[in-house]
């Protein structure tokens, strides 16, 4: 009887080779003993502990040695990871799918999670950079009309130093008589040099004397503008360049990278004026700062809080609901660093690569049940149970490795391609902060996870089939049979994926059947027929110190010239414009639409809005249905009219006629209601806006091209648009030196770029969703094929006996219909649980669903049963008898 | 140029747990008694553990051969691993106490007639 404490045996178990341990433990316990004899029972433990450590370390070491002997151990390892990976392609190519899944979306989650948050900024101190917004907490919009706030926080804070303010326009740069070239400008304070720390390459940045009002107009010239448009000369500073209708004077060039505050390419002086703003007064602006040495962003914050509250008392009408924020600058962190930023890191990270492993690993637990004769023979050749466990591992690694490569790959592409997507949209492009692919930062933390990965899939089957009361039954093990069984947690582990995989099914085919439905209706709409056209002016006269009347009248007068010489041109049909087009994203707000006057109104969660000028339905060929089409009274500032499509009238009208019915938006403060508007038509559903079906409920509002923002312009041709995309530069030369064509494209394409991240998306799902499936699939085919062989010598001995062929398959059968039943009803209760709790869908709306996916389930369930059923009516009575 | 079939020269550890095992015979040495016999000869504090390890690299290098003994109730019904001096270990012996010999020989008189 042994006197050793549990742990040395355990300990020794992991270093030493199972024909070196008895006699170690032998003469451990042998000291043991004469520790006791000689000394107290607590100083004799703690002196076989000693000698435990002393011992295990000597172990190692011998190992250490004899394996530098032997040659490189590890190498096999791999090598043998590697046949392994050959050897068994169904687990290599769905683990690796799920596992690349795991990896990359954990990989793609931690990049994308750092950029939003609180991203890296490159530039000396960037960490300490913050950026300013006030929130109107009524209406839950932030509130940029803030050049009062910025003037009086300049003047007060003493936690935020080097406040700064800018905003962006696109202004047309020319040199001489060269044709303009549209620039992304910041309209600054000069502390956006002081802040960023970041020198010149030529000349001098904008300096504090350029914001007063009346100083001579300035230039700094991002470096790309200066290689570009001035070949990198370096007398250009004190050259005059025209920007936009304004003579103004090169002062200096930033290095290359230098884009602050976003991705601007030039840099001009936000004039203030030193009397400061009557409050909202001025245009819309951005605020940023660094934070005082030793200063937290929730002491900057609480500080600023107090300001404002001071500009709410003096000034409650315009400040009552405004609240600061003090964020990261370019993230949207809005406190320090804390645990909650880390747990939305890392949490949903791990807990998708916990799901892979789940899934993984019981394919690697099956497949470590099949080679329980192989690790028995290695063992009784004298190899230590950690040399087997490290080989595991190692088989692990191989296919998480693998995985994690593909999965890096792809999680990188996909990165680059998300973010020029959603950038290409943006008139200041790709932020100067955000990194596009992944970080090598990145690309560690994904090793980390794979190492997690390995040794959740490795450790845990290998600990178990080499752990010490497993070792005599894998001695005696032959070729046939097996000790390992699937216990609670990999069943449970099997249901849950049953059941995810059920929960998964229903939405994914939802959505897949959605997107398949707005690619055939978008098909049906002629967007080839049609030119997208972004116009708008410099905002020379809409600055800080302008009039906003005389920039609408230009405007308009521009676009009219446009319209005619448009119009001129051979092929063209019609012209109109609007905030945006059909096929293009919408803007969504609710509503309340009031069915009976002096009843409360109905909440419209999710209105559709979209913004339309002279002729816009006409040009789509909408047809008005009910009621009349817009008037230019309509567009009259004052005017609260506002169309709906049919779509609105079916759901929230129950078909009635509308017309006379009052809608408005909603808002979050009660006591300040948005106005009503009238609705005065109805027109056709277009089935042109995405995931909308034709259904979604739409709300027209009247604009002129003095109001309409951004001003799209939509021409419809009689041949081919892409061919008068060229010819709209030439249109508008001559026409204000003010004018930007920012967008100039086929609806067509739009549409395309708006389809394609949809289709990407649904079938992203159904992949996932698939791969579910197929693991859930392969899990069953394996528990049942382990299950088979730990009972081929009872499926024989009944054979022996007379059961019947039906007999048997019964037994497989049913244990796998009550295993896959189980994830299938916990599966539908849960959606059952999540619809029930759903206002907008009832049960009835996926009881078919979930009738089919339940088949589905169980139909594959059963089918990754015949293999193994196979397997067991093929096994002889003769043969099993007499392994027994 | 030197015999290729020489023995390997022992370290001064490894030759005192050659000389232990030699002393103990192929049927009570192991790594225990060896430990117990290098301290009661020299005086010296020994780690079984070094013992074990020396034991390896003796067994590795063909010096000595190991078997399993007979359980036993003090080692909690575990055997021991005896310790035999092979013919090449034996040879290693010689040459090392023979070299040791002769140099301490011709230091007598320093050494005050160790030899």
């Amino acid at each position: 009887m042994t006197d050793l404490p549990r742990w040395t045996r355990r300990l020794l178990w992991m270093v030493a080779s199972p024909a070196d341990l008895d006699d170690v433990l032998g003469d451990l316990e042998e000291a043991h003993h004469r520790h006791k004899r000689r000394h107290r029972r607590l100083a004799a433990r703690a002196l076989t502990a000693l000698e435990t450590f002393d011992m295990a370390g000597a172990i190692v070491r011998a190992r250490v040695a004899r394996s530098r002997i032997r040659g490189s151990s590890i190498v096999q390892d791999y090598k043998l990871g590697l046949r392994m990976l050959l050897k068994y392609p169904g687990l290599t190519v769905a683990g690796g799918l799920a596992l690349a899944i795991a990896i990359g979306v954990g990989a793609g989650w931690y990049d994308l999670t750092r950029d939003l948050l609180r991203p890296s900024l490159p530039l000396p101190g960037g960490d300490r950079l913050v950026e300013i917004e006030m929130r109107d907490s009524a209406s839950g919009q932030d509130e940029r009309r803030i050049l009062h706030d910025f003037v009086g926080w300049r003047r007060d804070a003493q936690l935020t130093m080097d406040l700064g303010a800018y905003r962006t326009l696109e202004r047309n740069l020319m040199l001489g008589d060269a044709r303009p070239e549209p620039v992304t400008t910041a309209e600054t304070t000069a502390s956006a040099f002081t802040i960023t720390r970041v020198p010149p390459l030529l000349g001098r940045p904008l300096v504090a004397a350029d914001e007063v009002p009346g100083a001579p107009p300035v230039v700094v010239l991002g470096y790309s503008v200066w290689r570009r448009q001035f070949e990198g000369r370096a007398d250009v500073v004190g050259q005059v360049v025209q920007l936009g209708s304004i003579a103004t004077t090169v002062v200096g060039v930033m290095p290359e990278g230098f884009a602050f505050p976003v991705n601007h390419r030039i840099w001009v002086p936000l004039q203030v004026r030193p009397s400061g703003y009557a409050p909202l007064e001025g245009p819309a602006i951005h605020v940023f700062g660094r934070l005082a040495p030793g200063a937290t962003q929730a002491q900057a914050y609480a500080e600023l809080t107090t300001l404002t509250q001071r500009a709410a008392a003096a000034s409650p009408i315009t400040h009552e609901h405004l609240r600061p924020r003090v964020l990261a600058y370019g993230g949207e962190s809005p406190g320090d660093r804390s645990w909650l930023e880390f747990v939305v890191t890392h949490l949903p990270i791990l807990m998708v690569l916990l799901v892979a492993c789940a899934n993984v690993g019981t394919l690697i637990y099956a497949r470590t049940a099949t080679r329980e004769a192989e690790i028995a023979t290695r063992l009784a050749l004298g190899a230590s149970r950690a040399r087997i466990v490290s080989q595991l591992f190692v088989e692990a690694l191989m296919l998480a490795g693998v995985a994690a490569t593909v999965g890096l790959v792809v999680a990188h592409w996909a990165l680059k391609w998300g973010v020029a997507t959603y950038y290409s949209g943006e008139s200041a492009g790709v932020p100067f902060w955000i990194h596009s692919g992944l970080r090598a930062t990145t690309v560690v933390y994904a090793a980390g996870l794979t190492i997690v990965g390995a040794a959740l899939l490795g450790l845990l089957p290998a600990l178990k089939v080499t752990r010490p009361q497993a070792q005599p039954q894998l001695r005696s093990a032959g070729g046939s049979g097996s000790s390992l069984r699937f216990g609670f947690f990999w069943t449970a582990a099997m249901i849950g994926q049953v059941a995810l995989t059920v929960i998964c099914l229903p939405p994914a085919m939802g959505i897949a059947h959605e997107a398949w439905r707005d690619r055939v209706l978008r098909d049906q709409f002629p967007a080839e027929r049609y030119l997208a056209v972004r116009l708008d002016l410099d905002a020379d006269l809409v600055s800080t110190t302008g009039s906003v009347e005389s920039a609408a009248a230009r405007r308009s007068q521009v676009y009219e010239e446009f319209e005619r010489r448009l119009l001129a041109e051979s092929g063209v049909e019609m012209v109109t414009l609007g905030d945006r087009l059909p096929g293009m994203a919408p803007g969504v707000r609710s509503g309340e639409v009031e069915i009976t006057p002096n009843v409360p109104p109905l909440l419209i969660p999710s209105l559709w809005t979209a913004a339309v000028g002279p002729r816009y339905f006409e040009t789509f060929d909408i047809p008005v249905v009910a009621g009349r089409d817009f008037h230019d009274g309509d567009r009259a500032e004052l005017s609260r009219t506002v169309m709906v499509n049919e779509a609105f009238v079916r759901r929230y009208m129950d078909g009635a006629n509308p017309v006379g019915t009052r809608v408005r938006y909603a808002t979050a403060d009660a006591s300040r209601p948005e106005p009503w508007f009238e609705i005065v038509g109805v027109v056709r559903d277009v089935g042109m806006t995405p995931t909308d079906l034709g259904e979604a409920p739409y709300l027209f509002r009247a604009v002129s091209a003095a109001t309409a923002s951004p001003l799209v312009v939509g021409v419809r041709t009689a041949a081919d648009p892409s061919a008068l995309a060229p010819r709209i530069r030439a249109i508008t030369s001559g026409l204000d030196p003010g004018i930007r064509l920012d967008e100039v494209r086929s609806l067509d394409e739009l549409v395309r770029r708006v389809d394609i991240p949809m289709m990407i998306g649904a079938g992203a799902i159904l992949t996932v969703v698939a791969l579910g499936l197929c693991l859930s699939a392969a899990g069953i085919f394996a528990l049942m094929s382990v299950r088979v062989s730990r009972q081929t010598r009872e499926i024989g001995l009944r054979a022996a006996l007379g059961a019947s062929r039906g007999r048997v398959l019964a037994g497989i059968f049913s244990k796998a219909a009550v295993l896959v039943g189980s994830g299938v009803l916990a599966g539908d209760l849960v959606l059952m649980f999540f619809v029930s709790m759903s206002d907008e869908v009832a049960l009835s709306d996926v009881s078919n669903a979930l009738l089919i996916t339940s088949s589905i389930m169980l139909t594959v369930g059963l089918l990754a049963c015949v293999e193994p059923a196979r397997r067991a009516l093929r096994i002889q009575p003769g043969e099993a008898l007499k392994e027994a | 140029m030197a015999d290729k079939r020489a023995p390997a020269p022992l370290a001064e550890f490894e030759l005192l747990v050659m000389l232990a095992a030699l002393r103990l015979g192929p049927d009570e040495a192991y790594t225990v008694s060896i430990a117990d016999d290098i301290h009661h000869h020299t005086g010296r504090g020994v780690r079984r553990a070094n013992v074990y390890t020396t034991l390896q690299r003796l067994e590795a290098k063909e010096l000595v051969s190991t078997r399993l003994g007979d359980a036993r109730a003090e080692r909690g019904g575990k055997p021991r691993r005896l310790v035999t001096v092979r013919p090449s270990g034996l040879a290693a012996v010689r040459a090392s106490t023979s070299a040791i010999q002769a140099m301490v020989g011709a230091l007598g008189k320093v050494l005050g007639g160790t030899t």
